[in-house]
């Protein structure tokens, strides 16, 4: 789990353009939406949904799970542990 | 064009002139943490995209709102639409990323300007070739003309190792240095702050003769060859190309200083922004008071007259 938290926090960094950031500056529990957290926003959050479909071959079937799967890099790496092929 | 209009500031993002030992000529970029202070914006933007908002911060400094916003370029954010159709092949047209579409269209920039200063004002993008600064500068003119105050006017293109290539491969850089740039200039119809004024601009495809072409604008403004004292050509190195910069020779005085402006920032489609920015700093600088800028490229003719206040 802490291996796919690093691997994840990296890819959100390439893929989403952080080029400030690094993975140690991304807060495992905190928001990826929003004011408080990461800040990002719907294009990430598109960029994310290409994330899991390209690197983990995962679907979201029900858009309406989006909000509590992407709510932070650790319920992410909780979705993707329990649904990865 | 019949209303006068000022030019009340400009900005470039441009290169010095000097290749060192490449085949293109590429700009000095400024530290874009300092004009792009959104980190958020910021890293969606590619280096053109960076290139253009930044020269449009440099114009739109101490909170001025542009009433319009006029980009142009001749073959928008290359880099980006090469990783967009890159990633179109690599992925079998599926899963395509949303932010490298976004960023390869042509009015991106543009567009982030107005993001940047929440502007909901006229916001339109010219791709037209090599006449794409100056359908953008004539659309800016009848906003002008129409009484509308700070229009933001700005063209940019980029060159990089792989629309170099491809440039090179079809034949259409012989003798001549690639270049890229960002121009923006604020223009208005009041002359307060004013540097420069843009007294006439002209475009056509293929006119009988370029001297002719010049002669008639000049008579229209009561000008005569020999008023004008900085002549500002376009010619790129190319012996075919810069056939109607002879013609233009014999015309323009020969005590007028003459300045070759695609040595300095190289052959790309909106290079004559290039040109109006040099005779705005010439002008401003009490070295000119009337500056004829031609350009030239396929068939397509421009010519533009600047003159002090």
């Amino acid at each position: 789990m802490e291996e796919l938290v690093k691997e994840l926090k990296q890819q959100l960094i390439d893929e989403l353009n952080l080029e400030e950031m690094t993975p140690e500056d991304i807060d495992t529990e905190a928001p990826l939406f929003g004011d408080e957290g990461l800040g990002l926003d719907s294009i990430d959050a598109l960029e994310i949904i290409l994330i899991l479909e390209r690197n983990y071959g995962i679907k979201i079937e029900n858009p309406a799970e989006g909000k509590e799967i992407f709510y932070s890099v650790d319920t992410l790496a909780r979705y993707i542990e329990s649904h990865r092929a | 064009m019949s209303a006068t209009c000022y030019i009340k500031r400009h900005a470039a993002i441009s290169p010095g002139g000097d290749a060192e030992g490449k085949n293109y000529l590429t700009a000095a970029e400024p530290d874009y943490k300092s004009l792009i202070d959104n980190p958020g914006l910021r890293r969606r933007m590619s280096r053109i995209i960076k290139m253009g908002v930044a020269a449009a911060q440099m114009c739109l400094k101490d909170d001025i709102r542009p009433e319009a916003i006029v980009t142009a370029t001749g073959l928008g954010c290359v880099g980006d639409t090469e990783k967009f159709a890159s990633q179109i092949l690599s992925l079998g047209e599926n899963l395509l990323n949303p932010s490298t579409f976004i960023q390869s269209t042509f009015n991106t920039i543009g567009a982030q300007i107005a993001l940047l200063h929440k502007i909901e004002a006229y916001n339109m993008t010219y791709v037209h070739r090599s006449l794409s600064f100056e359908s953008a500068l004539l659309d800016s003119l009848l906003l002008v003309e129409e009484g509308r105050h700070n229009i933001l006017v700005g063209a940019i293109d980029e060159m990089y190792e792989t629309p170099y290539t491809i440039e090179q491969r079809m034949g259409l850089l012989r003798n001549i240095t690639a270049g890229e740039g960002a121009h923006f200039f604020l223009l208005d119809s009041e002359p307060h702050d004013a540097c420069a004024t843009l007294l006439a601009l002209e475009t056509g495809s293929a006119p009988a003769t370029a001297d002719c072409f010049v002669e008639t604008l000049l008579q229209a403004k009561g000008l005569q060859a020999a008023d004008i004292d900085l002549w500002l050509t376009g010619e790129n190195g190319n012996t075919l190309h810069d056939k109607p910069f002879a013609t233009l020779d014999r015309l323009v005085a020969p005590t007028s200083r003459r300045l070759s402006y695609k040595k300095i920032c190289g052959e790309y489609p909106t290079a004559p922004a290039a040109a109006l920015s040099m005779a705005a700093d010439e002008i401003a600088g009490g070295k000119a008071r009337y500056a004829l800028i031609y350009n030239h490229s396929q068939e397509y003719h421009s010519v533009m007259l600047c003159g002090s206040l």
